[in-house]
């Protein structure tokens, strides 16, 4: 084609070539023809005498050439015609060529970069034709290489989007940190591509602790880096801003924990981390070999640090805040008084678990109710009366109230509560609620009503004997009594003065026993010698009423126990049972093991108790009353019920009236030393 | 002679109660069991009762009750001598007809003035 191309560019060049030629030698020609005709021309150039022009010489000067001229015309047009037919065809192609350029200019201008130019010509033209070409691919290479470095800026940003949405929706997510950390810290890894990344958190001493990491290590909340030691990190925070090194091994300024420093790590970029101007630790990310970090993956890394640090706090706030509400709660639930909030209409808010015991309130039931309707209509009306009471007072006048109240429980006891109401008071002293506290002092009441009880029984038991003291020495004073009575009064007086004197130290020794400040002399004691010695210490009494008190030994029966309180025990049981019996009585004591403890058992044939005094027998001041004598002090069995008692052991007796009376106490195995 | 009639289950009380009055001239009967107290007064009919409150059988408040309600002894002045003393056991003690409340311990020089005074004021 091309080769085409040049053979009819040839033959247009040469045709041209040969008009030019031909033109000018046609008209040689003619004028040679002339001269030849006229016969002057040819000759007098060399004579240099002009020579009479012949007549035929005029005649084809005149007649030939006009004729020739004629004949030669068509061509000369023709050939004219030629030459500017062929100057079209070679502007033509010009033109063309320049109109595709315009195109293609117009084509570049409307961003069509994909435009190349058809190269129709060899010469000039289509060396501007393939420049242009070549310009149009260069731009566009250029505006693809722009276009993908676009494209990726446009990814790296949607992927920092994508990052900090997960992390936030993670953070955000997240009420303990402790749970999504190892997470979180994953992530951000892994977008910086680094191989090791760390948390580090300052602790009150600002101390730096490690709070997260993506290797396990065992050291989480462990300190790294000590208050003094200038680490990357430390040196981060000091300067506020972001630190890289590029070569770790070249870096001598910081000091390396020696993981950091074993794993030979090439580079690093640390980011302190703030809450406002606090500054609250540092995020380091490692690598092993070289990393570059551009400003804004810097400023990311900061971005996410700042994140971290605000999530840190808050999760560590919101820990605190549900140590100090579960603290607050089960404070609250292990109160043994019932407590119950409510609002200022009246309604409860909470309540624990002791109201359920208490009010026979379930606390999960309560919620909502009016406290006023806490109890069903009839039901503790009076309770219900001074609740209601207390909680108005509270509310409206703001000052804390308290009422006795008794109330029937769920179970029917009657039980008296202590309502204490306070108002909850906002900080600017509205009130904002009422906390009722609810005790059950029963309790209290008891041992209160007991203690005048007490008191009652001893003045009571005390005026008997001291009204023959007083009213008998009064009497022997003022000459009253004959001189043979006398004697007989004053054996009553000095009975009655012992008799009180008994009752004042069993009375201590009970208070004693109860109060456990007398302590325990424990030791190991024979059962055979201590039976044998209290026996032996009735010998007296027991002659005077030729009474028979048996005893068969036991051999190697011991247990630990307080000597002197057993043998106090023995001796009340024995007197006891000489005391209520008539002449010539079987007491019969027997000592044995049961099961981890060793029991004792006293019995006689005496006069018995009668049935209605044996379940108070055992009461301070109580003397059987239906018996055929009321004698001692009423506090002997008391006592003995008390240091069973203190010995861990159980005490019973059993008794028929006229049959007589069987009392079983146990003393439990024991170390001597427990 | 005056007769009073004294109910204690406390021997000595018994004892002191009577040798003072006797003394004095006052005809004494004692008894210990409560129990047979209000027949013994009805039978004995003295012109006052001397009584413990806290007895086995029946208290000293019962018998008083007895007393007063029985119109053939009703007026009879009713003395209580007693360990008990709360003024509120004085007060129902009181409330049920009790002439005289005497807390133990007492003088017996006392009782007696009381004793004197009720009695001739009769």
């Amino acid at each position: 084609m091309f080769k085409k191309k040049l053979i009819y560019r040839a033959i247009t060049i040469f045709l041209v070539f040969a008009l030019m030629i031909i033109i000018p030698l046609s008209f040689t020609m003619l004028k040679q023809a002339r001269n030849i005709i006229s016969g002057e021309e040819v000759e007098a150039p060399h004579e240099g005498t002009a020579l009479p022009e012949s007549r035929e010489a005029v005649k084809i000067r005149k007649e030939f050439v006009p004729v020739l001229i004629d004949n030669m015309l068509p061509y000369i047009f023709y050939i004219l015609l030629l030459a500017f037919l062929m100057s079209i065809f070679f502007s033509r192609k010009i033109l063309i060529s320049l109109k595709q350029l315009l195109n293609g200019a117009r084509a570049l201008r409307d961003g069509n970069l994909d435009i190349q130019l058809a190269v129709i010509s060899d010469d000039e033209l289509g060396e501007v034709t393939k420049s242009f070409n070549e310009m149009s691919a260069a731009l566009k290479k250029a505006t693809d290489e722009l276009a993908r470095k676009n494209r990726e800026l446009r990814k790296r940003r949607e992927d920092e989007n994508a990052q900090l949405l997960s992390l936030s929706s993670k953070l955000g997510a997240a009420t303990d940190l402790k749970d999504i950390m190892g997470d979180v810290i994953g992530l951000v890894k892994d977008f910086f591509g680094a191989d090791f990344l760390w948390l580090l958190a300052y602790d009150n001493e600002e101390n730096l602790l490690l709070k997260a990491s993506t290797a396990s290590l065992q050291r989480i909340a462990q300190v790294v880096y000590k208050t003094a030691l200038i680490s990357v990190e430390q040196y981060a925070i000091n300067e506020k801003k972001p630190i890289t090194i590029a070569d770790m091994q070249s870096e001598t300024r910081f000091y390396l924990d020696p993981l950091i420093a074993e794993k030979h790590y090439r580079s690093a970029a640390v980011v302190p981390m703030f809450i406002g101007k606090k500054p609250v630790g540092a995020l380091s990310l490692y690598y092993i070999g070289p990393r570059i970090f551009r400003e804004e993956e810097l400023h990311f890394l900061e971005i996410i640090g700042n994140i971290l640090a605000v999530s840190m706090e808050r999760s560590e706030f919101y820990t605190k805040a549900i140590r100090a509400k579960e603290l607050s709660d089960t404070i609250l639930q292990s109160a043994a008084d019932c407590i119950l909030t409510v609002d200022t209409a009246g309604r409860i808010i909470s309540a624990n678990k002791a109201c359920e015991r208490i009010l026979g309130v379930l606390p999960e039931n309560a919620v909502g109710v009016p406290v006023c309707s806490l109890f069903q209509p009839q039901e503790n009306e009076g309770f219900s009366e001074l609740l209601c009471e207390c909680v108005s007072i509270a509310l409206d006048e703001g000052k804390p109230e308290k009422r006795e109240a008794l109330m029937t429980t769920a179970q029917g006891n009657q039980i008296t509560v202590l309502i204490s109401s306070a108002p909850i008071l906002a900080r600017n002293g509205q009130v904002t609620g009422v906390v009722n506290l609810f005790k059950d002092i029963s309790m209290e009441k008891e041992i209160d009503r007991m203690k005048g009880e007490l008191v009652r029984s001893v003045s009571h038991e005390f005026r008997t004997p001291l009204s023959a003291i007083v009213g008998m020495t009064e009497m022997i004073l003022n000459g009253d009594i004959e001189d043979e009575k006398v004697t007989h009064y004053l054996n009553i007086i000095k009975s009655e003065g012992l008799r009180l004197s008994q009752m004042v130290s069993e009375l201590l020794s009970i208070a004693r026993i109860e109060s456990g400040k007398k302590s325990f002399n424990l030791k190991a004691i024979d059962v055979n010698n201590l039976i044998r010695t209290v026996i032996d210490s009735f010998a007296a009494q027991s002659a005077r009423k030729e009474a028979d008190i048996r005893y068969s030994e036991n051999s190697f029966l011991s247990f630990i126990g307080d000597e002197e309180k057993i043998k106090q025990l023995l001796i009340n049981l024995l007197a006891n049972a000489l005391t209520f019996s008539d002449n010539h009585c079987i007491i019969e004591i027997e000592a044995r093991r049961k099961q981890q403890a060793v029991e004792i058992i006293i019995s006689d044939n005496g006069w018995g108790i009668s049935q209605e005094d044996i379940p108070h027998i055992t009461e301070r001041f109580y003397r059987g009353k239906h018996g055929k004598r009321t004698k001692g002090t009423g506090l002997g069995l008391a006592l003995c019920k008390e240091i069973v008692r203190m010995h861990g052991g159980e005490m019973e007796i059993t008794s028929k009236e006229g049959e007589g009376t069987r009392i079983f106490f146990t003393i439990p195995d024991r170390e001597k030393d427990e | 002679m005056s007769k009073v009639m004294v109910v204690d289950d406390e021997p000595f009380i018994l004892m002191m109660i009577e040798d003072k009055l006797k003394k004095a001239k006052i005809d004494v009967v004692t008894l210990r069991d409560s129990g047979k107290a209000f027949e013994a007064i009805k039978k004995e009919g003295p012109d006052l009762v001397i009584l413990d409150w806290m007895m086995p059988e029946l208290s000293g408040i019962e018998l008083c009750k007895m007393i007063r309600s029985d119109p053939a002894i009703s007026h009879l002045p009713v003395f209580m001598l007693t360990a008990k003393g709360q003024d509120s056991d004085e007060q129902l003690g009181l409330q049920c007809g009790i002439t005289r409340y005497i807390t133990k311990p007492f003088s017996p020089k006392y009782l007696l003035e009381l004793v004197q005074e009720t009695l001739g004021n009769k």
